[in-house]
């Protein structure tokens, strides 16, 4: 097989790599660049954990030959976080308990995201259909949602202050 | 899992990539979303030497809405089929099939329509992996003499078709059109299904499917699509309906009816939509007597290609069926353009 030329951008990093045809998206973050945080789990689209966000919208790495990223921006769950600080999302996973073994959560994380660079305040029915198609065999998904409705409330410009002061906003947050 | 050794070309237009299809024969496969395809050649159920990539062809992206006919570029997302206003308000029935596609996160941001009308028919003995199906003998559809799905065999394979968006497609009046060197034609979407397990589709090596053309739904018609899964996301219909339906204000003046994922093509009931037109709006047993008459004709095909008992199957049938066929009734009394 002949190798190709690929210029990628991932995590705001641009490469220059040579790859094989056959390799897909995952086999080049995993594998040739160390980035072990997506991880492959079933290998065929079924699981969800191998999602990065390709130019802002979530794919299956798996699923996705790395030539056919070619140009694209691919942010993995290793960009997420801004030097020490955590994005909202993995912050919330962590106080919402939204992490048990680990397995999934980079793709739950990576779908969220996406979720939230669309629309800043999704409705419980939007978080679900975004996590539908990803398995989680610990937690039952509850904890997930949760975790990412209180990213997206922490994260949309409304302050926590701001928050309080509106009675009503919680309320609606704690049904 | 990984992929088989592959020679990967992205032809820059639709010109190219028909030179390509042309001289490579059978020995290639479009890769367009790649949701289907990959995981084929991962299992090694295909193994082409050469991948033709739709990535930086454009001219198969558009999705267009004139004088009431929708047309649909093969190779446009489903995400942007949802995103597309009048799809959601003339035609339901195709936003309830796209929207039961796969999930979010996978099929709409890359799953194409084409992709979808192309895929492969699928059965529980076959789309495994290598590892699982070297355990038995070859079935028919991988190349061998046997089927599994069949007790005591076949002679002839037996795997279901699951597209969801096939079956609305073949309910309302829908072409598509087909392009190869030589140029292009068009036919209706049933013809596009040989109704053979082994090979489901009609056409050729050196063809590539270019646009789906819808034709206006007109007034007082309204058309459903209602799906059987055991997941809301990812899975493939167990059984599936779609359904248009057209009325004078009183009376059904014409009905389509078709099952998906019981056979290796979209399944029409004629007989259903011989009970339905000239019945009256407001008889429920024409809707009760139409949706078992699909029951009966669907039993003759459904085998145990899947995890669930064909019996259940049958059932379902009648079920999913009367579902839609409420659905699109309802509609079509709101629809008064």
């Amino acid at each position: 097989m002949n190798k190709l030329n690929l210029e990628i951008t991932i995590n705001d990093e641009t490469h220059s790599l040579l790859v094989e045809p056959n390799r897909t998206l995952l086999e080049l973050l995993r594998e040739d660049l160390g980035l072990t945080g997506t991880h492959e789990g079933c290998g065929e689209g079924v699981c969800g954990s191998c999602t990065v966000l390709m130019d802002g919208e979530p794919v299956r790495a798996c699923l996705t030959l790395a030539l056919e990223a070619a140009g694209s921006r691919i942010e993995t769950v290793e960009g997420l976080a801004d030097g020490d600080e955590l994005d909202p999302l993995q912050q919330e996973f962590i106080n919402h308990g939204a992490v048990q073994c680990g397995f999934c959560t980079s793709g739950m994380l990576m779908s969220s995201k996406g979720l939230l660079l669309k629309k800043q305040q999704p409705e419980e029915k939007d978080i679900q259909a975004a996590l539908s198609g990803h398995i989680c065999r610990c937690t039952g998904y509850i904890k997930i949602a949760e975790a990412v409705a209180a990213a997206a409330e922490s994260s949309s410009g409304t302050s926590q202050a701001q928050i309080q002061q509106d009675g009503s906003k919680i309320d609606e947050f704690q049904k | 899992m990984r992929l088989p050794a592959i020679n990967y070309q992205q032809p820059r237009n639709l010109q190219e990539a028909l030179d390509l299809l042309n001289s490579h024969g059978t020995d290639c496969a479009i890769l367009a979303g790649g949701t289907d395809l990959l995981v084929r050649m991962k299992q090694r159920l295909t193994t082409p030497g050469h991948l033709i990539s739709l990535k930086r062809l454009n001219e198969l992206s558009d999705i267009q809405e004139s004088n009431g006919q929708l047309r649909i570029g093969a190779a446009v997302r489903l995400a942007d089929i949802l995103a597309f206003d009048p799809v959601k308000t003339r035609w339901p029935g195709l936003f309830e099939a796209v929207r039961s596609v796969g999930a979010p996160s996978i099929q709409h941001s890359t799953g194409t329509i084409g992709g979808n009308l192309c895929q492969e028919s699928r059965c529980i003995f076959y789309n495994q992996s290598d590892f699982f199906r070297g355990a038995r003998q070859t079935c028919r559809k991988a190349g061998g003499e046997t089927c599994f799905a069949k007790e005591g065999g076949s002679d002839r394979c037996h795997s279901a078709y699951q597209s969801d968006i096939a079956p609305m497609l073949m309910a309302m009046d829908t072409t598509v059109a087909i392009k190869s060197k030589e140029g292009e034609r068009t036919l209706p979407i049933s013809e596009l299904f040989s109704s053979v397990g082994e090979h489901p589709f009609t056409f050729e090596d050196n063809e590539i499917l270019v646009e789906i053309r819808i034709a206006d739904s007109g007034p007082k018609s309204g058309t459903a699509y209602e799906k059987l899964a055991y997941r809301s996301a990812i899975d493939y219909p167990i059984v599936s309906a779609g359904v248009f339906l057209q009325t004078d204000g009183e009376r059904i003046n014409k009905a389509r009816l078709i099952i998906g994922a019981v056979a290796s093509a979209p399944l029409r009931i004629s007989a259903a939509e011989k009970i339905l037109e000239g019945s009256a709006i407001n008889d429920k047993k024409a809707l009760e007597d139409s949706a078992k008459s699909a029951m009966k004709d669907a039993e003759a095909f459904i085998v145990n290609n899947m995890t669930q008992p064909a019996e259940y199957r049958a059932k379902m049938v009648a079920v999913v069926a009367k579902r839609a066929l409420e659905s699109a009734l309802s509609r079509a009394e709101r629809n008064d353009r």
